[in-house]
């Protein structure tokens, strides 16, 4: 069955009140009244009962609305856009007490739910972070080690051993390197050391680099400003979006040419990574490009993520993060975590 | 040729004892698992050659390279090093290592660069000769208030936790010259205390995190 809405229920009760009371009060009071003798008497208090009702209609439609401007809105809320969701109304006077109570309550909830996601996702991320490091530390020291040990073993066998194996040995040998260069890399994608080394501009242009290097894609990197007072979780935060825009764009959308583009300009930072590949639909998106955990990144530190995509015409990805320019908190690695920031106004 | 090798993991150092033990003419002398004992073997056994794995506790290998150039100049070194960044080339070469060899190409370059320091020559992959070339010609970068070399030893070991009693101890230094360094490094990098030096010794590379 489905279900009625409040408003027509309300309706009816109230027009089930009015018959009932013109029934009692005009026929019940009065037994010997005869309504259909009197025809014109009978039309007025039909007429009374269908304006009543019209009225009560009108009435309770205007007292609704605010309540279903409320639900609207509950509805259109996008938690991964704050600060959006918390305007009020214009026209906020004059509703009943009820109603701008549950209002104010709404608003409340919303906030608290913002600042704890905010909470969620950046402890979430953090431990990502630090995840990350530790396993990079991991490949780096121990397991390279041990290869670089087996390495030198092989080399050493190699004098000693039969012609015979001297091909195989070598061979041995080369998937040996082969896999201490992947280690490296994946070390080097999982925590880039030269982010925290070199600063920001020369760990992308050294990714940016790298990943021409490799042969997929065609990239070029500019940057223009000075980035070197930037807080070391902006730099995070825009390195990891540029990794992922970069990696979208290589492995996804079958572009010839990426650009990257660095600019700071007063107190902002903005990048911007454009491909000419095939674009992409947003069924695609939400089946993983990552947009939704860059756009988690980019709020952390109060930022704004733009993607633009059509298909046939390219991918165009755009950060733009404010820079706090007395702030130059080294926060996220004094207290182990990217603080979220506040967004500005 | 006597050889001194230095790596904080025991399964390299006997990787390349097996490799170079393996030429007639190459004895390994030494093993050191720091770089504080890889310096303190140098300068008493002067080996012909000291190799030295660019990370290691208590000094780094660039940091004992100095000090064994210093105090031991007739020792050359070898840097190993896990690390192809080329910032890691240049301070091994102006450390005063006469070579920068690669773990991950330890096996084909190793032996070619013990043979070229015997020889009294440098050596270099050609990566590394065209990462200096493209830094020659490329802008000097500036550094002002980079720390001297004695000022890094002593941040790292301060980062390692030691007291400024094992600091003097570990680098033949008095307390109150150590002091003096600390207070210095502290005031040109602008830090009040420990927890920022061990935040800038992990970005430096001096120590792991």
């Amino acid at each position: 069955m489905r279900r009625k809405n409040l408003l027509t229920q309300v309706l009816v009760a109230n027009l089930l009140l009015i018959v009932a009371a013109v029934v009692v009060t005009g026929i019940a009071g009065n037994p010997s009244l005869d309504l259909s003798a009197r025809p014109g008497l009978a039309l007025i208090l039909a007429f009374a009962v269908a304006l009543t009702v019209l009225v009560n209609v009108v009435m309770l439609q205007r007292r609704f609305r605010p309540l279903e401007r409320l639900v609207d809105e509950m509805e259109r809320v996008d938690l991964s856009r704050p600060g959006s969701n918390l305007q009020a109304p214009a026209d906020a006077r004059g509703e009943p007490e009820e109603v701008e109570r549950l209002n104010r309550a709404f608003r409340r909830m919303l906030e608290r739910l913002e600042a704890e996601r905010r909470r969620t996702s950046s402890t979430a991320l953090a431990a990502q972070e630090e995840e990350r490091a530790r396993v990079a530390r991991d490949l780096h020291d121990e397991v390279n080690q041990s290869l670089t040990a087996l390495l030198l073993r092989l080399e050493a066998a190699r004098a000693k051993a039969p012609v015979e194996l001297a091909h195989e040995l070598a061979e041995t040998k080369a998937l040996a390197n082969q896999a201490m260069e992947e280690l490296l890399m994946l070390a080097r994608q999982l925590r880039p050391t030269a982010l925290d080394d070199l600063g920001l501009k020369a760990a992308l242009a050294g990714h940016v680099k790298e990943l021409g290097r490799r042969g997929r894609i065609n990239a070029s990197f500019d940057a223009s400003g000075d980035f070197s007072g930037l807080p070391a979780d902006v730099q995070l935060v825009v390195y990891r979006v540029a990794q992922e825009a970069l990696s979208n764009a290589a492995q996804h959308s079958g572009a010839e040419h990426v650009q990257v583009r660095l600019v700071r300009e007063g107190d902002r930072v903005e990048l911007t990574v454009g491909d000419d590949g095939s674009g992409f639909t947003f069924d695609q998106a939400a089946r993983g490009l990552g947009i939704s955990g860059m756009r988690e990144r980019a709020l952390l530190v109060g930022g704004d993520m733009q993607v633009e995509s059509r298909l046939d015409s390219g991918t165009r990805v755009r950060l733009t993060v404010p820079v706090d320019l007395v702030d130059t908190g080294r926060g996220w690695k004094r207290n182990g975590h990217l603080r979220p920031r506040s967004r500005k106004p | 040729m006597k050889v001194l090798i230095a790596d904080d993991h025991g399964i390299v150092r006997s990787g390349l004892r097996m490799l170079l033990e393996q030429q007639a003419d190459i004895e390994v002398v030494g093993e050191a698992s720091d770089g504080a004992e890889a310096r303190d073997m140098a300068i008493r056994d002067r080996p012909d050659l000291a190799i030295l794995d660019v990370k290691m506790p208590k000094l780094t290998g660039l940091q004992a390279t100095r000090e064994i150039r210093t105090h031991a100049p007739d020792v050359a070194i070898l840097i190993l090093s896990m690390y192809d960044d080329e910032r890691y080339l240049f301070e091994a070469l102006k450390a005063g290592a006469s070579g920068y060899v690669l773990k991950a190409q330890a096996d084909s370059d190793l032996l070619d660069a013990v043979r070229a320091v015997e020889r009294g020559e440098p050596f270099l992959t050609p990566e590394a000769q065209r990462a200096l070339i493209q830094d020659v010609l490329g802008e000097s970068s500036n550094r002002e208030d980079e720390l001297t070399p004695r000022e890094q030893e002593v941040v790292k070991l301060v980062a390692e936790a030691h007291t400024n009693r094992e600091i003097a101890g570990i680098l033949h230094l008095s307390e109150k010259t150590v002091e003096n360094h600390r207070s210095n490094a502290m005031r040109k990098l602008g830090m009040r205390d420990r927890v920022e030096l061990v935040r800038y010794a992990i970005r430096k590379g001096l120590i792991e995190p």
